[in-house]
């Protein structure tokens, strides 16, 4: 027979409550695992009757009547406890402005604090009037004791009490089983034959470990919040879908669960789903009259097409559920033992559908009452929350999502998606669900202000309207429009003598310069299309050219014809022979007919033709022109080699407005000042640049050192590549809207430019855009791809097999199908309606299950201030680990890679951080002046070997560690844990372990983010700036041992009243309270060694801290010997006579003097706390004295090493991380030897000691008053810890004394005799004093914090160096486990000494101070 | 006027949410072993409410056969008669 727990009893923990706790210690400081919700009684509520039911209740729960600890061996149990302390919050809100939006908030608060589990209560009630008649009951619990089954029997049961106390009858038995029960039968079942079936079921069903898809791509560790939506059904709907449920032959819940898996099916595209299922887990069980933790989690894998229908997809999941149903009480978390799935990214399930049947129909003394959930736990991913409400109200469904994974936006359009894939499924249950529907945003250019004209017939106009004009200027030579229109002619009659004409393709291999123009022209004039050839390139390169263009001739000169053997060729600086035939030209050419074929090199790096008529020319002209606002005035560099389309721009663009070309010369390049004197030179007014080029010029004027740009200038346009946010912010800071930039975007295969911004109009810093289409040209966004359309089109590539032409394609989504070319690019659409590039859709690289564009990653990098360039790439290595690769440029002087990754912690998610950062002086370009982007992947892949080594033994001690947990042999350094069975709990162990051995940090969530030991080793080695060496922890050791000869006189005297005491420390902020104190309890005379120069100085020291504190100076104050003396020296700088005398005078010993920092290192801390500590102790030991020790609680390790802190002394520990700590620790180690070695010695660690209530003193050196005073001006407080304890300086001083006076030798006191303050507590009460405060995490208030003020600046330097540069997100640990005062309590039992709670007043009264010293301002003052 | 709950439209709603036949449905079933899950069972529970039998989730979830079910229902059912009478 199953009885209850007995109090004190430890007890294993259920395999559900094992699972919540191994979750919990991923993050101990979370409130995710916080479940609660609300009952509106709908009535008057008696709150005294309330609370008297609540509290009855509660006893009665024995599941929440409860401690978790950790045995030795690192498992969880369950302590059962008596006597819980806990108070309901009851509160009348009727005079709020809002009553049920101000309970909301409250319960929101409520909710986000975290539940420390080592110490409870693990729960929270509270009873909120929001109106006269109306009352909220609020039921917060830590997922691990109750599950929501749970949550409702309680419910139940506090309806049933409080209706019987109003009524003033018996209250009854609740009904409830015991705990131990349903131990027993999860006991019997794990030996059952039924558990072995169901493993074979879930093992065998999920034995192809199916790939686990959700609505995004991302994963993320469970967050500490959630963010919620929540849609209420109406009752017509909800009937519409019961009914159609009911014609389907399911549930509606079947129903649900279809449409849930359908739309993830349309988000993701993929073939399958599987769902997560929260599954009550009771049925035939005892536990259904139990309030505990079972709930277990169901996977629903549903196979999906995009011909199902709803009905379809009910009966697939009806019948999966049937099958997987019998076998539900297998635990989700064996399962996922079993398959492997744990850690790392792997998944067994995706989101999560829950469906709540249970509406409570519970009255409250007669009121009627609704139920409302407020959390129902953490969100891993998606959840979607399904209630049925009372009668006839209609369902709600309220959609969960994980912050780190989904915006408010994204949940919203899911939530929005979902709902109208459920709407119109139900109407019609037989139709396909559909393909997925991708959203098309479309951007129009708008159309062009006229037709366009051809580009011959605008040429030809200027040629015989102006035709005196300079067309083209080369070198000091120029030609008028009619001579170059006259000349190109003649070149195109000699053509058309060769039988060129239209549908002909003519080779212009022809250096730049007027020669090339006139070329050019002439091809074009002949009726033929020209296709530029690079006169310097590689002979394989022109041969692979000329194989694939196959031109009828190629057009070149004398000195290039070598080139060409064995080609046509037609040379312009020879004539030919007379053919003897006058040819003919044809018409101007038709739109439809080609104007020249340019090359891109593919992705398989063979060339593609792209061909261009002449209507997708005179449509990009009509558009660009109309744009840049080109006039005839103007005077544009002719600037790009003929091959890149850009010359087509300048060439074109320009003749076409009847403005002159300048073409460059060849040396112009040879520096960016020469060029741009070259520039002012010949008076240009529009500079067409590839964007790496106008990177260097742009650096170059924006230093202003070297040259300027021309005055002339009053237009560049860039393009080619993405530019660089840096150099646009350079530019836009040196020139305004005083130059126009245009930065441009266009494949050649949309003819030269499709989209244009204009960047001297926007502002944003960093964003550099793309811009809109020109005017005849639309851009299509579809999935993130850009697609365009419009009359700039390529007809298609040359010869191209029909692969390649597939580019180019109806686009079926928009009205008309237009015809549209998909560019690969991917980009999205920014706030003011223009493009941004992302990067291209090949680059893309997933990592960690992250999509990174090297672009993104890019654009972090370049927002630290000496990195000029960057390049990312992403690697699979050989064991198929992916990682990204920055190769930087940068200013002298360089970063580090370290501080390198340290910024892009801050900017990017961790998956984005690239793990290998490389300096280079250059990146590596193509001919074409890109970067190289295949030749840094294969740079990372040389360098990888050596970028793999990391400490070995740090490695080898990970992998000896799991190989003992694991029981394996030998682990690998690419072993993945968790592929070796790794168990939650072992994690924990292992991490623990870790931690021990390396004597620092480790926390588990980062075994579960780097599974394997080269993983973790690197990961921890980038953070080893934050830990400290093992050396200096062996350095502390020595340093706590006590001298051999340092060894009391036996036996120690027995403690009669002292008639001469020794008192360290007199002048710091308990030292005064302590020495009135003594001066008080005892008749000794108080020598109080003082750094001063002389006695006099030392006395008025002492004088001056007692006035400090507001302290009278006490009537008997000739007692006190003040002695100039220095602590850090031998003898304390009293001189060896004078200690010695000390020695032989001196009752007792109070060394209570430290220097308090929490910034420096033990070695400058030792001599003053360590060192001191052991010269005392061997002065005591001379007499044996009593020696008493005031430490502090800073020394304990930290909650996740140990869930409690004993009154004793401390093994070294990991925690030991900060000089002062250490030098704390060192401390007490000697005492703890000298005591036993026989010295009557009592240890007192102090927590938060803060000023004396009466005064409201405020220590102002105190390092959270420092916090508050930097942080409250600025309006944000930092998450620094969840409670600690605070004692007033005047308390604790009479605590020590009498405590010392009457303790035990040997006796350690751990001063936390109340329980500790909240930090939430106290930001709320800082709020209600007037201060408007965000609470934030500690690394945002870091960044957010105006270093300017002094004391912020401190702060901020310690936050600094405490975590070390270190990327931790979660920054320092500063929480404790539960403080055990047993010793203190027991000592002060009816000495009426007792410890003022820190309550609101408490801190109202220490504000009050701060604003009256001046520490901060009167609240309503903001300082700038 | 729900239909009167008789052992032959207790065995046509269980075959209802088995997916059965009434005939095929096998009394001496665990529920769950019958792949019920909480959501029908509230089901079931409501209908059977509503045609007399004043039995809750809890009562039915806790039982482990079909035919435990219908002893429950029948006393419930009777005690209702008696009471009605």
């Amino acid at each position: 027979m199953a009885t209850p727990d007995r109090v004190g009893e430890h007890r294993p923990l259920l395999a559900a409550q094992e699972g919540t706790w191994a979750g919990h210690q991923l993050d101990p400081e979370s409130p995710a695992y916080n479940t609660a919700e609300y009952v509106r009684i709908h009535g008057a509520v008696d709150p005294t009757a309330f609370e008297k039911a609540l509290r009855h209740t509660v006893a009665e729960v024995e599941a929440v009547n409860v401690r978790f600890v950790v045995d030795d061996s690192g498992r969880p149990r369950q302590l059962s406890v008596p006597d819980i302390e806990w108070d309901p919050h009851i509160a009348d809100l009727t005079t709020a402005a809002d009553p049920r939006r101000t309970a909301l908030d409250w319960m929101a608060r409520d909710l986000a604090r975290p539940v420390d589990l080592a110490r409870g209560p693990v729960f929270g009630h509270a009873l909120l009037r929001t109106a006269p008649d109306e009352y909220l009951w609020y039921h917060r619990v830590h997922h691990i004791a109750l599950d929501g089954f749970g949550l409702s029997l309680v419910a139940r049961r506090v309806a049933q009490v409080y209706t019987a106390l109003v009524a003033d009858e018996p209250l009854g038995e609740s009904g409830f089983g015991t705990l131990e029960s349903v131990r027993q039968e999860e006991a019997a079942y794990r030996a059952s034959e039924r558990f072995a079936k169901d493993r074979a079921y879930w093992t065998e069903r999920f034995a192809d470990r199916p790939a686990v898809v959700s609505l995004t791509d991302g994963q993320a560790l469970p967050a500490r919040t959630f963010l919620r939506r929540i849609v209420d059904l109406d009752p017509e709907e909800t009937q519409r879908l019961r009914t159609v449920a009911q014609e389907l032959s399911v549930t509606w819940s079947d129903l649900l669960l279809a449409v849930t898996a359908a739309y993830v099916h349309r988000i993701s595209g993929a073939p399958e789903t599987v769902l997560s299922l929260p599954a009550m887990g009771r049925l035939g069980s005892v536990s259904l009259r139990v309030p505990c933790m079972v709930r277990n989690i169901l996977p629903l894998r549903v196979a999906i097409d995009d011909r199902d229908s709803l009905r379809d997809l009910t009966a697939r999941v009806s019948a999966e559920l049937r099958a997987g149903l019998p076998h539900q009480r297998y635990r989700y978390e064996q399962l996922r033992r079993d398959l492997k799935l744990l850690g790392g990214r792997r998944r067994l399930s995706g989101p999560g559908v829950n469906i709540m049947p249970f509406e409570y129909d519970l009255r409250f003394a007669g009121h009627h009452s609704t139920v409302h959930n407020v959390s129902a736990g953490p969100v891993d991913d998606l959840s979607v929350n399904v209630y049925d409400r009372a009668e006839g109200a209609g369902l709600r469904i309220a959609v969960d999502a994980n912050p780190h994974l989904y915006d408010e936006t994204d949940l919203a359009e899911h939530q929005q998606g979902l709902l109208t894939l459920l709407r119109e499924s139900v109407a019609g249950p037989d139709r396909a669900i559909g393909p997925r529907r991708l959203q098309t945003t479309v951007l129009d250019g708008g159309p062009l202000p006229r037709p366009a004209r051809p580009v011959l017939n605008l040429i030809a106009g200027h040629a015989a309207r102006s035709g005196g004009v300079i067309a083209v200027e080369h070198d000091g030579r120029s030609v008028t429009y009619a001579e170059l229109f006259g000349s190109a002619r003649d070149l195109a009659l000699r053509l058309a003598a060769r039988d060129i004409g239209p549908g002909a393709l003519v080779a212009v291999a022809v250096p730049r310069g007027i020669d090339a123009v006139r070329a050019i022209l002439a091809v074009l004039l002949s009726g033929a299309a020209y296709c530029p050839l690079d006169p310097t390139a590689p002979h394989s390169r022109t041969k692979a050219l000329l194989d694939s263009a196959q031109p009828a001739v190629t057009v070149t000169t004398s000195a290039n014809a070598a080139r060409f053997a064995g080609q046509p060729i037609l040379l312009l600086d020879a004539p030919d022979a007379d053919p003897g035939i006058r040819a003919q030209l044809p018409p101007s050419g038709a739109s439809e007919d080609l104007a020249y074929v340019l090359h891109t090199s593919g992705s398989t790096g063979r060339p593609k033709g792209v061909e261009i008529t002449h209507g997708a020319l005179s449509a990009f002209v009509a558009g660009a022109t109309q744009r840049y606002g080109l006039r005839r005035e103007d005077r544009v560099l002719q600037f790009a080699p003929l091959h890149f389309d850009a010359s087509v721009e300048e060439i074109f663009l320009t003749l076409c407005a009847g403005a002159t070309l300048v073409v460059r010369t060849s040396d112009m390049t040879d520096s960016v000042p020469g060029f741009l004197h070259a520039c002012d030179r010949l008076r240009i007014s529009v500079l067409d640049l590839p964007t790496a080029y106008w990177h260097e010029l742009a650096y170059t004027v924006s230093t202003g050192t070297a040259a300027a740009l021309p005055a002339t200038v009053h237009t560049v346009i860039i393009g080619g590549e993405a530019a660089l946010p840096e150099r646009v912010q350079r530019w836009q800071a040196t020139f305004g809207a005083s130059v126009r930039l245009f930065n441009t975007y266009g494949p050649t295969e949309a003819t030269v430019v499709a989209t244009v911004a204009a960047l001297h109009e926007t502002t944003a810093p960093g964003d550099v855009p793309i811009g809109v289409p020109l005017p005849g040209v639309r851009a299509a966004v579809m999935d993130g791809e850009l697609y365009l359309i419009g009359d700039a089109l390529s007809r298609g590539y040359r010869g191209a097999q029909a692969a390649d032409n597939a580019r180019f394609a109806p686009l079926t989504r928009l009205p008309g199908s237009p015809r549209a070319f998909r560019t690969g690019d991917l980009v999205r659409v920014g706030a003011d309606g223009g493009l941004r590039f992302l990067g291209r859709a090949d680059d893309e690289f997933k990592i960690s299950g992250h999509r990174v564009h090297p672009s993104e990653v890019e654009a972090a990098l370049l927002t630290q201030p000496r990195v000029r360039e960057t390049a990312v790439v992403g690697q699979v290595l050989p064991d198929g680990t992916r990682r990204l690769a920055a190769h930087v440029v940068a200013d002298a002087p360089a970063p580090t890679a370290a501080d390198v990754r340290e910024h892009l912690r801050a900017l990017l998610p961790a998956a984005m951080v690239p793990s290998i950062v490389r300096f280079t002086d250059r990146l590596p370009r193509t001919s074409t002046g890109k970067i190289d982007r295949n030749a840094l992947t294969a740079l990372t892949e040389e360098q990888s070997p050596a970028a793999e080594t990391t400490g070995g033994s740090l490695e080898e001690a990970i992998t000896r560690l799991w190989a003992q947990f694991l029981g394996a042999e030998r682990i690998g350094p690419h072993d993945d844990f968790f592929d070796l069975g790794a168990q939650s709990l072992q994690a924990i162990q292992v991490a623990n372990r870790l931690g021990v051995e390396l004597a620092r940090e480790v926390r588990v969530a980062w075994l579960f983010e780097h599974p394997t030991a080269a993983q973790l080793a690197r990961h921890l080695e980038h953070r080893s700036d934050a830990a400290p060496a093992t050396a200096l922890l062996d350095g502390v050791r020595a340093d706590a041992t006590l001298e051999e000869d340092i060894r009391p006189v036996a036996p120690a005297r027995t403690p009669d009243a002292p008639r001469t005491v020794l008192l360290t420390g007199a002048t710091g902020f308990v030292g005064p309270h302590l020495l009135t104190e003594l001066l008080a309890a005892t008749d000794a005379e108080i020598i109080c060694p003082v750094r001063a120069a002389s006695p006099a100085e030392a006395a008025d020291r002492i004088h001056q801290a007692l006035a400090d504190q507001q302290i009278p100076l006490p009537a008997c104050a000739d007692r006190i010997t003040a002695v100039p003396a220095d602590l850090t020296r031998p003898n304390l700088g009293l001189g060896a006579d004078r200690m010695a005398e000390l020695a032989e005078t001196c009752d007792a010993v109070f060394h209570n003097a430290a220097t308090v920092s929490i910034m420096r290192e033990y070695a400058s801390l030792r001599a003053a706390n360590t060192d001191s500590t052991r010269q005392l102790l061997r002065m005591a030991s001379t007499r044996s004295i009593p020696f008493h020790l005031v430490s502090t609680l800073s020394v304990a390790p930290a909650r996740s090493q140990s869930p409690e802190v004993p009154e004793a002394f401390f093994p070294p520990h990991p925690g030991l991380v900060r000089g002062y700590q250490q030098s704390k620790w060192a401390s007490e180690r000697l005492a703890e030897q000298a005591a036993e070695r026989g010295l009557p010695v009592t240890v007192h660690r102090l927590g938060r000691v803060v000023g004396a209530p009466d005064t409201g003193q405020v220590n102002r050196r105190d390092f959270l008053w420092s916090v508050l005073a930097s942080g409250i001006p600025a309006g944000i407080v930092p998450d620094l810890f969840e409670a600690e304890v605070w004692t007033p300086a005047d308390y604790v001083a009479r605590a020590v004394v009498r405590l010392s006076l009457t303790g035990a030798p040997g006796t350690v006191f751990n001063h936390a005799p109340v329980p500790p303050i909240r930090l939430a507590d106290l930001y709320d009460w800082v709020q209600e004093y007037g201060y408007a405060v965000t609470r934030m995490p500690l690394p945002r208030w870091r960044t957010d914090l105006p270093r300017s003020a002094d004391v912020a600046a401190t702060t901020g330097a310690f936050f600094d160096s405490f975590t070390g540069g270190s990327a931790d997100a979660t920054g320092p640990d500063l929480g404790l486990g539960h403080v055990r005062a047993d010793n203190v309590l027991r000592g002060l039992e009816g000495t009426g000494i007792s410890c003022p709670p820190a309550d609101r007043a408490l801190v109202f009264r220490y504000l009050d101070h701060c604003v009256k010293s001046g520490i901060l301002p009167a609240p309503g003052e903001r300082q700038l | 006027m729900p239909e009167p709950l008789t052992p032959t439209v207790f065995r046509a709603d269980l075959a209802e949410f088995l997916h059965q036949q009434p005939d095929d449905v096998d009394l001496e079933e665990n529920p769950l072993s019958a792949g019920l899950d909480s959501l029908r069972i509230v089901t079931l529970v409501e209908r059977w409410r509503a045609a007399g039998a004043d039995v809750s989730f809890v009562e039915l979830a806790e039982r482990t056969s079909f035919s435990q079910w219908w002893q429950l229902l029948s006393e419930r059912l009777a005690g209702a008669a008696h009471g009605d009478a």
